[in-house]
């Protein structure tokens, strides 16, 4: 079977999946930026485009991420940056989104053979 | 001399004679390759329907991968209508012809 | 679905600001209240924050429970009182000075602008994560 969808679809629902985890993470850090003690956190994933073809690629870690703030009772939450992480994430995500939309969309084209 | 016998040859079953010789037709080997591609459709439509049932028994699913599928399942089927479609008009076209 | 993750987080986050916005216009409203119904003047209250994920990274497993923060209650503060030489006040002690509530103004009002960042913080983020469900929604039409 001639395989539809090249691995670029797969990336980019990787892609997806790692961006609205970290945003879980980002949204978790906001919504604790007043919380007494509370360390930043953020999600990483180690670059895959040097893995052999059809590996697994790793997993994303959670690591914390230390804005050097000092908060109240040592929480180290800069909302500023937060924001910032926030928004550059999103933009990801609908990067990714329109990429994925766009595939979709040649693909049906191809198909239905008409333009 | 008593003792010779003819065994009658039986004859062949359809199943074993399709598996026996897959080079005898190229059609078979066309039709394996038919019968896997819509048995991965068929695959990744019932995967798409699981995805819908968990997403409407509340269960946790990974949004991005759900979408993904569900689309890819969406565009393969379209494919594989298609396929048959034209494959259809061939057939026709085939039997219209003048013999 | 993990959309709703992010939305719980956020949503946390909008009540907890909330809590902590309700006690500290309290706080203000009764910066003068000398006696209140224990019969001391009133003390300042604070808002108890916890984080409430699961240990940390357990919360990115999917399926995880909401995590978020959580109000663990409202405080009332040990500090004692302000004391006022006021001895013609009716509820002056009889040493002649008035107890106050140990409530700061200007701490207050400093509380309750980190307080609404925070909350506005949050809400940007709920609306980031709601727009993109419905982004992902769309490409399926």
């Amino acid at each position: 079977m001639i395989s539809l969808f090249d691995s670029a679809v797969t990336a980019l629902a990787r892609g997806l999946t790692f961006a609205s985890q970290r945003h879980d993470v980002l949204a978790q850090n906001l919504a604790n930026v007043e919380t007494p003690g509370y360390r930043a956190r953020d999600l990483v994933r180690d670059d895959a485009s040097d893995m052999a073809a059809g590996a697994a690629p790793p997993l994303p870690r959670v690591t914390y991420s230390a804005d050097d703030v000092q908060g109240i009772g040592g929480n180290d939450v800069d909302l500023e940056r937060q924001m910032g992480r926030i928004a550059e994430n999103t933009l990801l995500q609908h990067t990714l989104v329109q990429l994925l939309s766009s595939q979709f969309a040649s693909l049906k084209q191809v198909i239905s053979g008409r333009v | 001399m008593g003792d010779l016998r003819i065994a009658p040859i039986a004859p062949p079953t359809p199943g074993s004679g399709a598996s026996s010789a897959p080079a005898a037709t190229g059609d078979t080997g066309f039709g394996e390759a038919l019968s896997r591609a819509l048995s991965e459709v068929n695959e990744m439509q019932l995967q798409s329907r699981n995805a819908a049932v968990a997403v409407a028994s509340g269960k946790p699913v990974d949004t991005a991968q759900m979408v993904v599928g569900v689309e890819k399942a969406a565009i393969s089927l379209q494919f594989a209508i298609q396929v048959r479609n034209k494959l259809l008009e061939a057939y026709q076209e085939l039997m219209r012809m003048q013999v | 679905m993990d959309i709703f993750r992010a939305l719980d987080v956020s949503a946390s986050g909008l009540t907890a600001q909330r809590a902590r916005m309700d006690v500290i216009a309290e706080n203000i409203a009764n910066s003068d209240t000398t006696v209140t119904a224990t019969g001391r003047p009133y003390q300042r209250k604070t808002v108890t924050l916890r984080a409430s994920d699961t240990s940390g990274f357990d919360a990115m497993l999917p399926g995880a429970k909401a995590a978020g923060v959580v109000v663990d209650g409202v405080r009332t503060s040990l500090d004692p009182p302000r004391r006022v030489w006021q001895p013609e006040h009716p509820q002056a002690g009889a040493d002649g000075f008035l107890e106050l509530p140990n409530v700061n103004p200007v701490q207050e009002m400093t509380d309750m602008m980190a307080s609404t960042r925070a909350y506005e913080a949050n809400a940007v983020a709920f609306q980031a994560a709601k727009s993109l469900g419905m982004k992902l929604l769309e490409l399926l039409r």
